[in-house]
Order: structure tokens, then sequence, then C-alpha cells
């Protein structure tokens, strides 16, 4: 079924011969438009990421983003640079550090979704 | 030899280098049209890496990010923030963008909205944005493939016949090969990239201040107002710091060969993996800045920040020397600007032009119209680099601007089942002429807030509102 439907999907994708002769036919075309908006409704869901990944993606964009008015500015100078560059660069490594949570958090999920199955 | 023979000499060398590794990548392998595109759906995590790091360590964050660090001062540390925060998009997007991917045969980002959308014409949209953003970020690497040049002859070969050799050498090089030999000169340019981006950011502010803390200090001392925003400038505040990082944040993996590499993973895994160490390699960013900022007190006056790196090098080191940072310089522009040259001349031919004009075209046609694009495209890259100067960082800017009006798209198309393909469509067609309205009348940025910014909000907007008026499923009448 579901290689039937993606070979479908992906005819239509490149407008192959078979589905230009099907559009021509008035019924069956009708039918295969609805059976084709079914695949594309149904085959399309994708795995949504959890919200504890989520809460974990938006701490950088807080910390790097959102907050630049609380620590652009060059004093307390640290290690040598100035406030605001040393922020980031210590962002980024912590950055990596929330994405390797979240990786975890999803990873964890994956396992007991095929656990389950 | 002289100065000029020699730094020119080695440049010359290590091209050549690139382009021989990345021809010989290309000599054993049959080349269709998804072996020329895709290179086979079967990148390991290494490949993979590089592939990606190649195409984000470009001519903008070297010769760009050191111009602004130079020119402008403390805004161009949005360059930082949007890199890393651009990653960690990627892992809430990627994954699922592989996965449909692997499910309908999907090779490029028009294929996502032919499948998602069920049109072609949403589909060709957004190919004619996506190839319009590309130009600018082409002359981008044009613009700077010809500064290393004509700094590292010492002034001797202008700019023009510079950029011209440049782009006959790429448009050949992407001819005779495709992406996979891509992916191999970017291991050559990434190991030359961090060696030149650390030892010039430790060694300029020690041979000239006697280390980073205390070129920092000098430079807080002389002039502190230059380390934060808006620096140099006017109306590049805070504002303008939040609205450019979402934009470029959210926009970064829009650009369609951004998008269509996600395809040639291994699996969602490695895109989620990916998400997790690539902010890493932005540190190596901060090296480029150390030199901008030096420049500021050692070099001033320089007519465009984006001469800045160079000409300290040059002040700096031996002529030799300045041939492998210029080399390192010149793969950097060519890796990118490869990919780029081959993603819109494929997208033009495969995704625009054979589903709107010419369906019966066979796959060998549209490879031939993809390789006369390939030299259109650098034709006309060439021309705006010579008659249209604009800083290496705004150019970039343009392009975001353009490719960020994809996002409401994809990430509804991903997540939100009741979005429409009306909806898509309005908000995309506002979202793009709002940028090119507010570009052509110099309104960005628009009261403090980036113009592409402004524009996502309403396309965000319109998206939404027609989605919900129009109804879930359009069936033919």
């Amino acid at each position: 079924m579901e290689t039937t439907a993606s070979q479908l999907a992906a005819g239509i994708a490149s407008g192959s011969p078979t589905m230009r002769k099907l559009n021509e036919s008035g019924p069956l075309y009708l039918l295969t438009r609805v059976w084709q908006q079914a695949i594309i409704v149904g085959l399309m869901r994708v795995r949504k990421p959890s919200l504890g990944a989520v809460l974990l993606g938006l701490i950088p964009f807080i910390a790097m983003c959102l907050s630049v008015s609380l620590w652009d500015r060059v004093e307390p100078m640290i290690l040598g640079l100035p406030f605001n560059l040393f922020w980031l660069i210590a962002w980024i490594v912590l950055s990596s550090l929330c994405m390797w949570a979240a990786y975890r958090v999803e990873a964890a999920r994956g396992r007991k979704d095929s656990g389950v199955q | 030899m002289s100065p000029s023979a020699v730094s020119l000499t080695t440049i010359f060398v290590i091209v050549a280098i690139g382009v021989a590794i990345g021809l010989l990548a290309g000599v054993h392998r049959k080349m269709d049209l998804e072996q020329w595109t895709v290179g086979g759906r079967g990148f390991g995590a290494v490949l993979m890496f590089l592939l990606m790091a190649g195409e984000v360590y470009t001519t903008f964050s070297f010769l760009g990010a050191s111009g602004w660090a130079y020119s402008r001062g403390g805004p161009t540390l949005y360059i930082m923030a949007y890199v890393t925060l651009a990653y960690v998009v990627s892992f809430f997007i990627l994954p699922q963008i592989w996965e449909l991917g692997r499910k309908y045969g999907m090779q490029t980002q028009s294929d996502f909205f032919t499948v998602r959308y069920d049109t072609k014409y949403l589909a060709g949209f957004v190919c004619v944005v996506g190839i319009a953003s590309f130009i600018p970020y082409l002359q981008l690497q044009i613009t700077g493939l010809g500064i290393i040049v004509s700094i590292a002859s010492f002034d001797g070969i202008g700019r023009t016949p510079a950029m011209a050799i440049s782009v006959v050498l790429l448009v050949a090089f992407v001819l005779a090969s495709g992406v996979r030999a891509v992916a191999w000169v970017s291991v050559l340019k990434d190991v030359l990239m961090v060696f030149a981006a650390v030892s010039i950011g430790v060694g300029i502010p020690y041979i000239h201040f006697g280390g980073i803390g205390p070129m920092f200090a000098a430079l807080a001392h002389s002039r502190p107002a230059h380390l934060t925003m808006p620096g140099a400038t006017a109306n590049l505040g805070h504002t303008w710091y939040i609205s450019t990082v979402l934009l470029t944040s959210l926009g970064f993996y829009m650009w369609p060969h951004a998008f269509g590499a996600a395809f040639t993973a291994k699996s969602g895994d490695t895109l989620r993996r990916n998400a997790v160490v690539m902010p890493l390699y932005t540190l190596t960013l901060a090296f480029v800045f150390f030199v901008g900022f030096t420049a500021v007190l050692v070099v001033p006056g320089l007519p465009n920040g984006d001469l800045s790196l160079l000409t300290i090098v040059r002040k700096s080191f031996p002529p030799w020397f300045l041939g492998i940072i210029g080399g390192a310089g010149a793969l950097t522009a060519m890796v990118p600007a490869a990919i780029f040259i081959l993603t819109a001349a494929t997208l033009f031919a495969k995704n625009f032009y054979r589903p709107i004009f010419a369906p019966a075209m066979t796959d060998d046609q549209v490879a031939k119209l993809a390789r006369a694009m390939v030299v259109v495209l650098g034709l006309i890259s060439l021309v705006l680099a010579i008659y249209k100067s604009a800083t290496l960082v705004g150019l970039l800017l343009t392009g975001y601007a353009g490719v960020t009006q994809f996002f409401p798209g994809v990430v509804f198309g991903l997540y939100w089942k009741r979005v429409t393909m009306q909806g898509v469509f309005a908000g995309m067609i506002a979202g793009v002429v709002t940028v090119i309205l507010l570009m052509l009348s110099h309104r960005d940025p628009l009261y403090g807030w980036s113009a592409g910014f402004v524009a996502l909000c309403l396309n965000f907007l319109i998206t939404a509102l027609v989605s919900w008026l129009t109804p879930a499923i359009a069936l033919p009448e």
C-alpha cells in the first residue's frame, strides 16, 4: 500500500504518462484526486518533536537572541574578550549541550516507540 | 620572485590541487541526472558533515564577517548567533523533511512543495524566488574571489579581470563534475580554513598588540562604542539584531541547496546528530572577528571593510603566507559557489522549466539545459559583481530576505494539517512583494526592524488567515 502510494505521489510530482492519461478520463480522475489527497494528508504525517526537546531548543534562542539588551556591553571583560563576544562564545558551547540533551530526549522516545511495536 | 608572484603562485597551486581532487572524484562515476545532483543517496556521516560545513564557511564568514567587524563593529556579532541558532532550528525540521524525502523520492526543495501542496505553480514560484535569491549569494562569492586575487597580486591584477577568471574556472569545474566532487574539495578547504582562521586570529592580534586580550583592551579604550551595537552604524541596534537573527536562523535551511542537502543524509538521526555538533564549528568564526577588530586600529580608513582581513594579513606576514590564506579563501569561495550554481541551474531546468513549459522533455535534455544555465548564471553574477557593489554581508542579507519567505510553507507543511496551498501561496507572494518593495525603496531596516523579518511576519499571518478561509482538502470541481 505504501509503496503504491509513494509511487503514485512520485508519478504526480513528475507528471508521468500514466498520470496524464488518468487525468484525461473524468470519473477516474476525480477518484484519483480524492485518493491522492488522502495520501498526502495521511502519509505526510511526520513524527513531531517532543515538548521537552522544543523547550530545550528555545533556551539558545532566549540566551543568544531575545536577551541581547541584557548582555550587549563591553565590561566586564572576561578572558580578555568584551562581554558580548564572550557571552556568545560561551553560548555556542552551551547550545550544543542543549541540543545534545534534546537529542537524548528524542532518542529515548524513539527507542520506546520501537519497543511498543 | 616578486612578492606578488609568490603569493599568486601559492594561491594557484592550492586551487589547482582542489580542482584536481574534485575532478578525480568525478572520474569513475556514471553521471545521470540523479548522480549529478544528489550524488546517490549514500553520503555517510563524515562526508555529510564536510558537505554541510563546506556550505557554511563561505567567503561571507571569512571576508564578510571580518569586514563588518571592521566597518560596522558590534552588529557583526549577529553572525555568531544566527549560525548557531540555525542548527537548533535544523534539529526540528530536517529529520522530518528527510523522512518525507525518502518516502516520496524527493530530491529538491520544490519536490517538497509539489508533493505537499499538490501544485506545480507554487513549486515553480519557489524555484524562481530561490534562483533570484541565489544571485546575490553567488555575486558575493565572485566579489570575494576578486578581492583575494587583487590583494594577493599587490593590486597588480584588477578586480574585474580577477572576477572574470574566477567565473570561467568555476563554470568549468562545475560542468566537469558534480556534487560529490564538491564534497571532496571541501575536505581540503575545511582543513585549510581552520588552519587559516586560527593562525591569523591568534597571530595578528599577537603581532600588533601582544595578544587578543590587549588588542580588545586597546580597542575598548580608544573606541568602546565600536564593540557594542549599533557600533559604527546609526540603525543597526538591538531591534535590528533580534529581527535579523530570527530571519536568518529560520532561513538558513530554506536555501534550496541546504534544504536539498538534507535529502542526501543517511538517516534522520544523522541530521539530529549534526545539529548537536555543528554549532561548535561556529567557534572558528571568533578568530575571524579578532582579525577584523584588530584591523580597526592597525589599518584604519580602508574604503571597503571587506578588504580589511587580507590587507592586514599582507601587512603582517610574508607573501607565501598571504598566498596560503588567499588560497584557503579562494577555495572557500569556489566550493559554495559551485554548490549554488549547480543547485540554481538544476532548479531552473528540472523544477521550473520542465514542469511548467515542457513536460515532454527527457532527462537528458533537462541535464543539457541545466548545464547551459550554469553558464548563464555565472555570467549574470559576474556582471552584477562588476557593476553593482555592496558589502558581502549586505548581499547575503538580501538573499536571506528572499529565501526565508519559504519558511511558513515548510514548517506549516510539516506540522499543521489545516494549512492549504492557497494560504501558502498567498503568504509567500505577500512576503516576497513586501521584501522587494522595502528593498527597492531603501527601507531596510524599517524603523529598526530587518525588512525581511517584517515580510516574514506578514507572510505567516496571511498564510494562516487564508488557510483558515479556504477548504482543508481542495477537491476538483
